[in-house]
């Protein structure tokens, strides 16, 4: 037995930490005592286990750049208002540091060395009296804090210089700006009491307007939520559980993501881990999860911590129509899916709220087939708007087309890609869509000009080859074109946008050149279009009134479960498939719209 | 590149963009270390953020006895700390969870993955299990790398407790991994 004292040694040693003498000492200690030798080389595989721990990277789902960013905007807030405190001579505490440097000169005469948490700062920091000349230059800070905002990152070199000259007799700035952050973000982060351990480290956050908001928020829907949405809140549903975050600016100024409470059933956020299917499984009987999806690398820029980095939030790579029944919808069991499946969500779109305001125009309009469609794409029409990795996405919808195989929550489906490159193509296919829908529903495809195996050029950067490969499909099945999409059924399509509209919204009255339709093979789905693929069903056959589900290609989405009904549950004991190759921070995130028309259950 | 000195020298001056270039050198590896401190994700995010905007505030006071990176790690720490005293009740649940439960961000291989991941979980419940003040200092020096001195005066402590601490801390995740550690022995 090691005495304590030579355990100490030994540490020593492995740190390479002892003098000399110490050091002479172990390595006599090492010659002769077998249980030392075995010591240290547990202390040494000790060391390398904890060395080889995965790291963790804050960078994962954001650019660098857009962290360093938020600090330097948070920064920046907290030395304008310890500036403005500073001037009034109200800090509470002596040997207070300098403001930090924004501006040319830096004050470097604090005596303090590393002292990181003397120095409370946020609510409670200032008496804030009623002199009226602090209710003066509390507003001039106000407004000097509004100039700021706007005049943003370009001018920040100086903005502040102006803003801390207004400021010098402000002492409620600290207050007032940090109650704003607080106002904007709803973190509602309790600030410590005075003298308690936190109130040292206690900052007030301000969070950017695209981070996460702590306290659950209930959107205002789409439409008049009338018998579609579902119950979870006794209202309408809550955007997704996850942020999207884009690092790019949405094109349209109405969206604003937030990150909420996920359903009653749906898991907590954050809570996702490979035990966690099972107990979801149980909370939502229907939409089976095929491959209990396990967490990827990016899960936390999943989980709405982090930024989506390719997610822009107008430009979906996929349009899928989905036919489920009121029940499923009500319940909320399509939004545990996609929750299920750390899928990220919302239900207000720019393309959402773009079809939105075509309806409200076209309603006005005396055509009768525009108002028809108008009508049909009424309260029992819901547009959901979905972004993931791709493997996420192409798991998802496989889950959805065995649901669709057994016409329980699902009743039929749809795969479709825009046509065309356009960002805006999305927007103006959904159009198409909801025509189809109005129809009802079973008027795709329509007809197409599409002739010869060329390959198309990728509809849009975002496309991961992996999932989408666009390839002008052959017609194969023309013939059934004007047939109904049966329930039960899945298919893949290509969409046509509206050219009408595409001139409409580019503000162009010149004729639009027509482009050809281009399909798109969704592989993982196990959906094929072309009858040059032999062994495997044709979409015609599924769609001629075969229940059959699709034969899935891919061996890892357990085909077992993919062939189960949607009433069964997924078994506790169901293997988890080997994770898909982990996404790259950097991969491209799938975005799809999808396009769910309530109708009741089947048999009702 | 540029080192953190002139960064530094430069972010005194006014120049912003120099303190964001310390914050990309350095939060990836802070974050790290404060998830494995902390034993949660969010919650190191907003203390990496935190420690972060309290150094640019503190930065005139910054005087270079050390490392840039000691003294922010040290910020962090303190913060840290600071958070876990007021949160404790709620940290016992979550901690648990993200420590065993989630896979960290940057894995080599699938299939390395899963050959690690019961290893991993057992290291991580053996950190989560150890003290506070064990855990924090098994960091600092085996994934951090300061050195005994350094971390004394993080600490506040003589170098020769830093030692013996250090050896209880080893000694009780060594309890804890006993099974691990005879498999890598092997």
């Amino acid at each position: 037995m090691i005495d304590l004292p030579h355990e100490e040694l030994l540490t020593g040693y492995l740190d390479d930490e002892l003098t000399p003498s110490e050091r002479e000492q172990v390595e006599e200690l090492l010659r002769t005592s077998a249980e030392a030798r075995q010591l240290l080389e547990e202390l040494r595989a000790m060391r390398e286990t904890l060395q080889a721990l995965p790291r963790y990277t804050i960078s994962a789902g954001q650019s660098g750049e857009a962290f360093a960013q938020r600090i330097l905007q948070r920064a920046e807030r907290e030395v304008l208002v310890q500036g403005t405190a500073a001037a009034t001579g109200e800090r509470p505490q002596t040997g207070k540091p300098s403001p930090p440097a924004i501006g040319p000169t830096a004050s470097n005469t604090s005596e303090n060395t590393i002292a990181p948490n003397t120095a409370p700062s946020g609510p409670g920091t200032f008496n804030g009296g009623s002199n009226w000349k602090k209710l003066l230059a509390a507003a001039a800070v106000l407004a000097a804090s509004i100039t700021l905002m706007v005049l943003g990152p370009a001018q920040r070199d100086q903005a502040p210089h102006s803003v801390a000259l207004q400021s010098r007799q402000a002492p409620e700035a600290n207050t007032a700006i940090a109650s704003r952050d607080l106002a904007t973000t709803n973190l509602a982060k309790p600030a410590p009491e005075a003298g308690s351990p936190g109130a040292a480290a206690f900052v007030p956050m301000a969070v950017p307007e695209m981070e996460r908001t702590a306290t659950p928020t209930i959107p205002a829907p789409m439409t008049a939520p009338a018998p579609g949405w579902p119950n979870h809140a006794g209202a309408a549903p809550p955007e997704g559980v996850f942020a999207p975050g884009s690092t790019a600016p949405h094109q349209a100024g109405t969206f604003h993501s937030r990150m909420v409470s996920p359903p009653a059933a749906e898991p907590a956020m954050g809570t996702f881990s490979a035990a966690a299917p099972h107990a979801d499984v149980a909370a939502a009987p229907h939409l089976p999860v095929t491959n209990p999806a396990p967490m990827s690398k990016n899960s936390a820029a999943i989980r709405g911590m982090r930024e989506v980095p390719h997610g822009r939030g107008v430009s979906p790579s996929l349009v899928v129509l989905v036919q489920l029944t009121e029940e499923a919808w009500q319940s909320g069991r399509f939004t545990e899916l996609l929750g299920r499946r750390h899928i990220a969500w919302q239900f207000s779109t720019p393309a959402a709220d773009e079809l939105r305001a075509r309806a409200e125009r076209t309603e006005s309009q005396p055509d009768r087939n525009q108002s028809t469609r108008v009508q049909q794409a009424g309260p029992d029409l819901q547009l959901v708007y979905a972004w993931a990795p791709a493997d996420r996405m192409q798991e998802l919808l496989s889950d959805l087309q065995s649901a669709a195989a057994e016409q329980k929550d699902v009743v039929a489906l749809v795969f479709a890609a825009p046509d065309g490159p356009n960002d805006r193509a999305a927007t103006l296919a959904t159009g198409d869509v909801m025509h189809s829908f109005a129809e009802p529903f079973g008027h795709l495809p329509r007809s197409r000009e599409t002739a010869t195996d060329e390959i198309a050029p990728p509809f849009s950067p975002l496309d991961p080859p992996s999932i989408v490969a666009a390839k002008v499909q052959p017609p194969a099945h023309d013939d059934k074109a004007k047939g109904p999409f049966l329930p039960g059924s899945s298919e893949t399509r290509d969409l046509q946008p509206d050219r009408a509209f595409i001139a409409e919204a580019r503000g162009d009255d010149g004729p639009v050149e027509r482009q050809r339709g281009r399909a798109i093979r969704l592989e993982a789905a196990g959906v094929e279009t072309s009858p040059q693929q032999p062994g495997r069903q044709p979409a015609a056959a599924t769609m001629a009134g075969s229940a059959a589900p699709p034969q899935m290609p891919q061996a890892q989405s357990v085909p077992a479960a993919a062939a189960e009904s949607l009433s069964s549950l997924a078994p506790p004991d169901i293997a988890p498939v080997p994770p898909s190759p982990a996404a790259s921070p950097t991969e491209p995130t799938t975005e799809a719209l999808f396009v769910i028309q309530i109708v009741p259950s089947p048999g009702k | 590149m540029i080192d953190d000195a002139t960064l530094i020298t430069d972010a005194l001056r006014g120049n912003t963009d120099a303190f964001g270039q310390l914050v990309c050198r350095y939060q990836d590896r802070l974050y790290n270390a404060m998830v494995h401190l902390i034993g949660s994700c969010d919650e190191a995010y907003d203390v990496v953020q935190d420690a972060f905007v309290q150094a640019f505030v503190k930065l005139p006071t910054f005087e270079g006895h050390a490392a840039f990176y000691t003294w922010l790690y040290r910020i962090a720490f303190n913060l840290a700390i600071s958070n876990r005293r007021r949160k404790r009740p709620m940290l016992s649940v979550e901690h648990t969870r993200e420590m065993t439960g989630e896979e960290p961000l940057e894995m080599a291989s699938p299939d390395d993955a899963v050959q690690r991941d019961e290893r991993v979980q057992q290291v991580q419940r053996g950190l989560a299990a150890l003290s506070e003040e064990h855990r924090a200092i098994l960091i600092m020096r085996e994934m951090e790398g300061f050195s005994y001195e350094t971390i004394a005066e993080m600490l506040d402590v003589p170098i020769g407790t830093v030692r013996s601490r250090l050896n209880r801390a080893r000694m009780q995740l060594r309890e804890q991994l006993k099974e691990v550690m005879q498999e890598d022995v092997k």
